[in-house]
């Protein structure tokens, strides 16, 4: 009886034992998968050589930022407060680019970037995006945000004529949403986004964090 | 032919498990770093270890559900997630807290709050269904091979 009651126990012993082989066969095989999937897609994520299109600050800066925004987000309005505050006290450490990244499922963020793209077109691009951002809140919602657009642009003294051919163009359009679409193949699906010297960071508490750290790096 | 429902809900559950799992880890750490930080419970280092390691939680047991493999570990191991998921997401309704979307699926599906709640409560009492008749759930298991033997 014993006999078999020992024999029982290997055979238990003997399934647990595969169990756990199983087990961490499979850990392994999904930590491998998820490090293939990644390295896969690796070459999308890379960030492509762009030109400086919307950039302020020095060039040869040591914290070089690109922010992905939504005219429409309420966080990449606090983040707009935030990266200003910074540039105003470290004007020569920080470099600045601003990316669209409209939400078209939001009611005036592609308008609102169209906006934006053709008040660079006329120099004035962080001068319009300013009130963009400070006064989200007047066109967030608004039915015809197009019209308070055009009340701004002639706060920053933009010529209306050509502002308004601009945002019907088909090209301003495309600009904004290949820019869209290069965000997302480098891995934005959130905003604001950004990417500090290489490294990607999303939402303010993270841009602060590492913001704080690089300047403390780059102090010493 | 009788279609084995709790079959079909373990494989379910599972698949949910493993898409979310997969949808966080492929994309950029950063993005649910940032969805874990807007719940605002834990702490910037705990918000980052959390970050990093709950995707890969959410893998290995969607894995292990649809493989059936420790099933009843698995099943508590669910429940004790979604039940966390639960508590995490009725606090930030509670607080208000300005959340659009809930960041489950990484960026495949935006859900609001409300939303997403009722999809955990739903999710946990299938998931205690399967607890409760294990050995029907346990239909085309790994576990059920190793009994057999």
């Amino acid at each position: 009886m014993s006999r078999k009651r020992k024999n029982k126990e290997l055979e238990k012993q003997k399934i647990k034992k595969s169990k756990l082989i199983i087990a961490i066969v499979v850990v392994f095989l999904c930590i491998a998968s998820i490090y293939w999937a990644k390295l896969l897609l690796r070459d999308k994520h890379e960030m492509t050589k762009s030109l400086v299109l919307r950039a302020i600050g020095n060039l040869d800066a040591d914290i070089r930022i690109i922010e992905h925004v939504d005219f429409q987000c309420s966080a990449c309005a606090k983040g707009y407060l935030i990266l200003k505050k910074y540039y105003k006290e470290y004007p020569e450490k920080i470099q600045i680019e601003l990316r669209y990244h409209p939400w078209t499922q939001q009611k005036n963020a592609l308008n609102s970037a169209l906006y934006a793209e053709c008040s660079a077109s006329q120099g004035k691009f962080w001068e319009y995006t300013q009130l963009l951002f400070e006064r989200q809140n007047n066109w967030k919602h608004a039915e015809d945000a197009g019209r308070i657009f055009q009340k701004l642009a002639k706060e920053v003294s933009l010529d209306r004529r050509k502002l308004i051919e601009c945002v019907a163009n088909e090209q301003t359009k495309k600009i904004v949403l290949g820019e869209k679409e290069q965000g997302a193949a480098r891995g934005i699906k959130r905003t604001p986004s950004y990417y500090i010297n290489g490294k990607m960071v999303v939402g303010i508490k993270s841009l602060k964090f590492e913001l704080n750290r690089l300047l403390r790096k780059y102090e010493n | 032919m009788k279609i084995n429902i709790f079959f079909a809900i373990r494989i379910a559950v599972g698949l949910l498990f493993i898409i979310s799992g997969v949808e966080k880890l492929i994309s950029s750490y950063q993005n649910f770093f940032y969805v874990v930080q807007s719940y605002e419970v834990l702490s910037m280092p705990l918000a980052k270890i959390t970050a990093f390691i709950m995707p890969w939680i959410e893998l290995f047991l969607g894995v292990f559900l649809v493989i059936g493999l420790y099933l009843k570990w698995t099943l508590y191991g669910v429940i004790s997630v979604l039940i966390t998921f639960i508590f995490i997401v009725s606090q930030a309704i509670i607080r208000s807290l300005p959340i659009d979307e809930c960041g489950c699926f990484g960026g495949l599906v935006s859900l609001p709050l409300h939303g997403v709640l009722m999809m955990d409560i739903t999710l946990l009492f299938l998931t205690g269904l399967l607890l409760f008749r294990l050995s029907r759930a346990s239909f085309l298991s790994l576990d059920n091979d190793f009994n057999k033997e």
